[in-house]
């Protein structure tokens, strides 16, 4: 744990040691009690987190940061977490056992989302404003490269294996995929109209796209970027103008995917072995992104327009809570049990 | 190399394939063949503008401006392709003075090219005709003229429209009167044949919905209403019988911007002036707008405005059909326009596309005040069998019926 701090931040060594020591202590102490698992929420519109116990389903704290936060993702041993604050142009760096900011990485200007490859050290944000894709090492805190990509670029993908990274653009309609060992844009894939998020199979070999405006979800071939399979979603009563996917959640437990659906309301549930659409839930207003608990027993969805996180039971797939977070909740990620 | 394509155009990919096999062209992209695109804006010298307030005089390069933003994402997108776009001008001389002389369009116009128009209705009307008589027709985009006849009676399938017709315009406004039960309304109208003709399209509004137009007031402009606004508008706005709310038709803003605030009963303004609804405002930023007004602002070191949005849509329209199709010929991107194929995102939260039988985009209307957004058409509740889209304007059997 203290390692990881080591690398990304010499000067928050030995408090990161202090605090994770003290943090140890508490874990100590409390792990008879009870095992807990927290949502960190990020809010676009109150510059904050907010973060929600999932045992009691309620917000415990919320986390000032910079302005219109969006996207958020944890390191690999959940010690850290990068924070896109788009509106201040920065990423900034969470000590997830202080809930304090302890640093920030330079990332161009709106960075709107952000992926981390999985050798931990290089982190990729897409600067929605320029066209630009900026690659970042994290020890030394040095923008290594910048990649020309189309316009508003958004959804970011990192293959498990480390080899490929891909980017989406809204407004130019395409995948550009890129070659992490070079940072070299090699190939480019027009898929349905808005192109948002991105997520490769665990075993590297898909990438599944979704399209909020042409509302479809295109699977790649990511050997060849042939496309595998393309499906369209179909809610009873809902106009097909208003289904428009978005987040996409690939579960390792299970064959299963999840795409939420925008301002539908709804998330589909999809069979990955039969490519059939098993279930849609209803969740709460603009649901926007996902992610599981530890075990998967749990899926939580932002919902930008109600202002609140959905939970959904993986075993039953039905949605079995809401909980009201801040104002246009964005980025989801959950921090396990320790 | 194989050319990558995920959606629709599967005949053309093909084709594409063929060539890229028959003439080894090996890329590491997907661009195949390179290809230049020229879009040309036509306009003229604006028809005089009356008005008289600063804030209310549209910028220099209103729609122009918002043409160039649409070239530049183009090109951000056709790089990945091989696809170059280029913005031209051509800029036609005064006919105001007497419209029925003719403009020589064959010595102003590319041989068969792609137009936005920026044109007053007696310029546009020569332009169609011109077109309706040439073998291999240009492909028009009406941006700026939203005169309803355009949607009713010229149906040629080369013809299209990203501005709103002034139905599209009324229509929102009157599903916003009735979702607020403001039924009984006071219209002023000013005296130019543009107010007359928004004054028409509101009374059918106003008969779709059931509104009832009980005051209609002609203004006469004899005060200037810079020093005597709060005399003048109450009394010009007295009634017997208190209304819900005062509409105002003043298309050329000469009057319309001093009743808020002024009228004889407190009631809301709406029309041209108070609440308006159009195609963009300076404070959207829902559905990614953020990003457009910043990347207009960078480039134009001003807010962008509903002309510019028009155009801008204008240009990514052809850009998309030219990406989808792989085509530079005007008659194959015109029906790729109409066809259930095409679908443009344009910061609007949902799919835009054009209506086959007359050209005009769909597109949800905002509702907006000086400084902010109201509320968005079509309203909660008005329903449609194609799309809610379609209860703004004018509908299939409204168009070009003999």
């Amino acid at each position: 744990m203290s390692y990881q701090f080591n690398r990304s931040s010499r000067n928050s060594l030995s408090f990161g040691l202090v605090a994770s020591s003290i943090f140890l202590t508490t874990t100590l102490l409390s792990v008879s009690l009870h095992a807990q698992e927290l949502a960190y929420v990020t809010n676009e519109k109150d510059n904050s987190i907010s973060v929600v116990d999932l045992d009691t389903f309620s917000v415990i704290k919320d986390i000032p940061v910079g302005e219109r936060p969006r996207g958020f993702i944890l390191n690999h041993d959940q010690t850290l977490a990068y924070i896109c604050a788009s509106d201040s142009n920065r990423i900034q760096i969470l000590d997830m056992q202080t809930d304090s900011i302890i640093g920030e990485l330079p990332s161009g200007e709106d960075p709107e989302t952000i992926a981390l490859h999985p050798n931990g050290t290089t982190i990729y944000t897409a600067n929605e404003d320029d066209a630009l894709l900026t690659v970042i090492d994290i020890p030394s805190a040095q923008v290594i490269a910048q990649i020309d990509v189309g316009v508003e670029p958004e959804g970011l993908a990192v293959s498990p294996d480390g080899s490929k990274m891909i980017v989406t653009s809204e407004t130019t309609n395409m995948v550009h995929w890129i070659d992490t060992a070079t940072n070299k844009n090699h190939a480019n894939s027009l898929v349905g109209a808005r192109p948002r998020s991105a997520m490769f199979t665990q075993d590297s070999s898909q990438l599944w796209v979704t399209s909020e405006i042409g509302g479809q979800l295109t699977v790649f071939n990511a050997a060849d970027q042939s496309v595998m399979h393309e499906l369209t979603f179909a809610i009873k009563g809902i106009h097909r103008d208003r289904i428009q996917p978005v987040g996409i959640l690939l579960m390792q437990s299970k064959p299963l995917a999840f795409v939420a659906l925008g301002p539908s309301n709804h998330v589909a549930v999809i069979n990955t072995q039969t490519m059939e659409i098993v279930k849609y839930l209803l969740v709460g207003r603009r649901v926007w992104q996902l992610a599981f608990n530890q075990d998967e027993s749990l899926l939580l969805t932002t919902n930008g327009i109600s202002g609140d996180i959905s939970i959904i039971d993986t075993d039953k797939l039905s949605t079995i809570k809401s909980v009201k977070v801040g104002r246009y909740p964005w980025g989801i990620a959950v921090k396990h049990d320790s | 190399m194989k050319y990558q394509c995920a959606i629709y155009n599967k005949i053309q990919c093909f084709m594409l394939n063929v060539l890229v096999l028959l003439f080894g062209i090996a890329s590491a992209n997907i661009n195949a063949a390179d290809i230049n695109v020229n879009i040309y804006h036509i306009s003229h010298d604006d028809i005089t503008s009356y008005a008289v307030n600063p804030l209310l005089k549209a910028p220099d390069n209103a729609g122009i401006a918002g043409a160039a933003l649409g070239i530049a994402d183009s090109n951000t997108t056709g790089k990945f392709l091989g696809q170059h776009f280029t913005l031209r001008t051509i800029h036609l001389d005064d006919i105001s003075d007497n419209v029925n002389s003719s403009i020589d369009w064959p010595a102003l116009l590319p041989q068969t090219g792609l137009l936005l128009a920026d044109l007053a209705s007696p310029y546009l009307q020569q332009l169609l005709t011109y077109n309706a008589s040439l073998s291999e027709p240009h492909l028009i985009i009406n941006v700026s003229n939203r005169d309803n006849s355009l949607r009713q009676t010229q149906c040629n399938t080369m013809l299209f429209h990203t501005t709103p017709s002034h139905a599209q315009v009324t229509d929102a406004l009157g599903q916003w009167l009735l979702s607020k039960r403001l039924n009984r309304i006071f219209l002023i109208d000013g005296d130019t044949p543009e107010d007359a003709s928004w004054v028409d399209s509101f009374e059918r509004t106003a008969k779709r919905y059931k509104l009832k137009i009980e005051t209609t007031k002609q203004w006469t402009f004899a005060t200037d209403l810079r020093r005597t606004v709060s005399l003048d508008i109450p009394l010009f706005t007295q009634t017997a019988r208190p209304y819900d709310v005062v509409v105002v038709a003043d298309t050329h803003q000469r009057f319309g911007q001093y009743i808020p605030y002024n009228t004889y009963y407190p009631r809301p303004v709406i029309g041209t002036a108070g609440l308006v609804a159009d195609t963009w405002h300076p404070s959207i930023e829902q559905w990614g707008a953020k990003q457009l007004q910043n990347r207009f602002y960078d480039q134009h070191a001003r807010s962008m405005q509903h002309q510019d949005y028009d155009a801008y849509v204008a240009v990514r329209a052809i850009a998309y059909a030219v990406q989808q199709t792989q085509s530079l010929n005007a008659t194959p991107l015109a029906l790729f326009l109409r066809s259930d194929a095409f679908q443009l995102a344009a910061y609007k939260g949902r799919k835009l596309n054009f209506r086959d039988y007359n050209g005009q985009l769909r597109m949800p209307m905002e509702l907006t005040h000086p400084l902010g957004l109201v509320s968005r058409a079509p309203q909660e509740g008005f329903m449609h069998p194609i799309t809610d889209l379609d209860t703004l304007g004018f509908d299939r059997r409204e168009v070009c019926q003999e």
